[in-house]
């Protein structure tokens, strides 16, 4: 039971993971890009993301909307809840992460005559990556965290495992460090794995 | 928000000009289009009848609410008290060169950091005693569980704010004759704390939204309050969580704006980036 949580916790940290990026890079580029109803849609949803709590916005959704006859299935709004609201952060980060790359750098790229795409995409996005890669990694532990909220709504994972089994059983110390263990052995890999990354993408200057 | 974005393009010639145009355009008629789709989901399911929203005309539902702000802001005020202070002890016990005090503390915050926190909620929930003299209400239940957590958050901050400061700062402390307390309190903590400001305020904002895990407790905060609205008056959950959420979000951009207050005040008053020109974003 604890195995199954655990794996419906990983699948749900990289799901909305990944949809989080996806989300957070195209809010990314709308926000610094020359079209200004995109950059507009872009920072009212950044700060109405930073404004409210998750699980606000996990029951707003996940517990309000099916009660009056708007349904999807728990585990598909689960996953965009979770990306949504993580996506948010990411496109932060993004946006810290380009003003990491020195103005002179764009400027000699406009002066060399490239276009809004490619100094983009050859000058700012390859360097500021790179910068971004530590935030993006705190963004990912707290998405695995993030991912136990979704079980106090009812989706089958960890901490909805642990809940349920200490209901049913008095062991709740047990209980309460099968989980912890859980978390651990997926959260600390993922950190250890992380930091390699970050050495290996590390700018040598 | 253009201050961000106009060293990234030159000023547009009329064929860009005229392409942003377009593109504006298609822009607003999609923000629209989405608009009018989830208003059009809501309205088939009926939810802008007056007989949903009436409960909100009602002085009490509100009083509710409030009382349900201030049992929030409550929690977040004594959690940020005791994490705080606790907190600083907790990264400077990680940074002393005595394993007996850095080893535990790196497995302390490392073990609370990486654990949900409803799950440490939970937990003590489960486990606190329900009777007897070290009976503890909601309010304890979420506290504790919250501090747990936010000492080791708010650890990490000051111990990376300690590690950022140049290393002179250190050897000139003890090249005066400083002992370790006095360098600490004198020279490096309030160094420390003033960079991290930034931080320690975006953290607290998170401090403020997690106290809606009382939620699962539960303790009587905004969140929960909103539950009992709900149960109170079914017909009416997704007006309630939908006006609970605005109130949170209310206080979040309050804090938000403080925060901005306090960088852009320490921007003017204190250019202490390298050549004295103001750190960016001034």
């Amino acid at each position: 039971m604890f195995l199954q949580g655990a794996g419906m916790t990983v699948y749900l940290t990289v799901t909305s993971a990944l949809l989080a990026f996806i989300i957070g890079a195209f809010v990314a580029i709308m926000r610094i890009g020359p079209i200004a109803p995109l950059r507009a849609v872009a920072s009212v949803y950044i700060e109405i993301m930073r404004a409210i709590p998750l699980l606000a916005f996990i029951i707003l959704f996940l517990v309000a909307l099916p009660k009056v006859g708007i349904i999807y299935s728990t585990t598909v709004s689960a996953i965009l809840t979770l990306g949504i609201y993580t996506g948010a952060y990411v496109a932060e980060a993004l946006r810290a992460g380009f003003r990491t790359v020195p103005k002179g750098q764009i400027e000699a790229a406009r002066a060399l005559g490239m276009t809004f795409r490619g100094m983009f995409l050859n000058v700012l996005l390859p360097q500021s990556i790179r910068s971004v890669i530590p935030p993006m990694g705190n963004l990912l532990i707290s998405n695995i965290k993030a991912t136990a909220l979704a079980g106090a709504v009812g989706v089958k994972e960890l901490y909805w495992v642990s809940a349920r089994v200490n209901f049913d059983s008095a062991r709740s110390i047990a209980v309460f460090l099968l989980a912890a263990i859980c978390y651990l052995a997926i959260a600390l890999p993922t950190g250890f794995l992380w930091r390699k990354l970050e050495a290996r993408m590390k700018i040598v200057r | 928000m253009s201050k961000d974005s106009n060293f990234l393009f030159d000023d547009m010639g009329p064929r860009a000009l005229r392409r942003v145009r377009i593109g504006s355009a298609i822009a607003v008629l999609l923000i629209i289009w989405v608009l009018w789709v989830v208003y059009h989901r809501l309205e088939v399911n009926d939810q802008f009848e007056a007989r949903r929203w009436e409960l909100f005309i009602h002085p009490g539902t509100w009083k509710f609410i409030a009382g349900g702000l201030v049992n929030t802001m409550i929690a977040a005020v004594i959690t940020a008290c005791i994490s705080f202070p606790l907190s600083i002890l907790m990264a400077l016990a990680r940074l002393s060169k005595n394993p007996l005090l850095s080893k535990p503390a790196v497995a302390f915050v490392e073990f609370f950091r990486s654990m949900p926190l409803v799950i440490l909620v939970l937990f003590i929930a489960v486990t606190a005693p329900t009777s007897g003299i070290f009976k503890m209400s909601g309010l304890w239940i979420l506290v504790t569980g919250m501090s747990m957590y936010y000492i080791s958050v708010f650890s990490e901050v000051v111990r990376a704010g300690i590690i950022s400061l140049p290393s002179g700062q250190r050897e000139a402390a003890k090249a005066l004759g400083m002992n370790y307390r006095q360098t600490m309190r004198l020279v490096e903590l309030p160094q420390a704390l003033y960079a991290m400001t930034p931080a320690i305020m975006s953290q607290l904002l998170f401090l403020v939204q997690d106290t809606s895990i009382g939620y699962i407790i539960p303790y009587e905060e905004l969140l929960r309050r909103g539950k009992n609205i709900e149960s109170f008056q079914p017909i009416s959950i997704l007006q309630t969580y939908f006006v609970i959420t605005l109130v949170y979000g209310v206080v979040s951009l309050s804090i938000l704006w403080l925060t901005n207050r306090i960088e852009r005040s320490r921007n003017l008053s204190a250019p202490r980036s390298p050549k004295g020109t103001p750190s960016k974003g001034a």
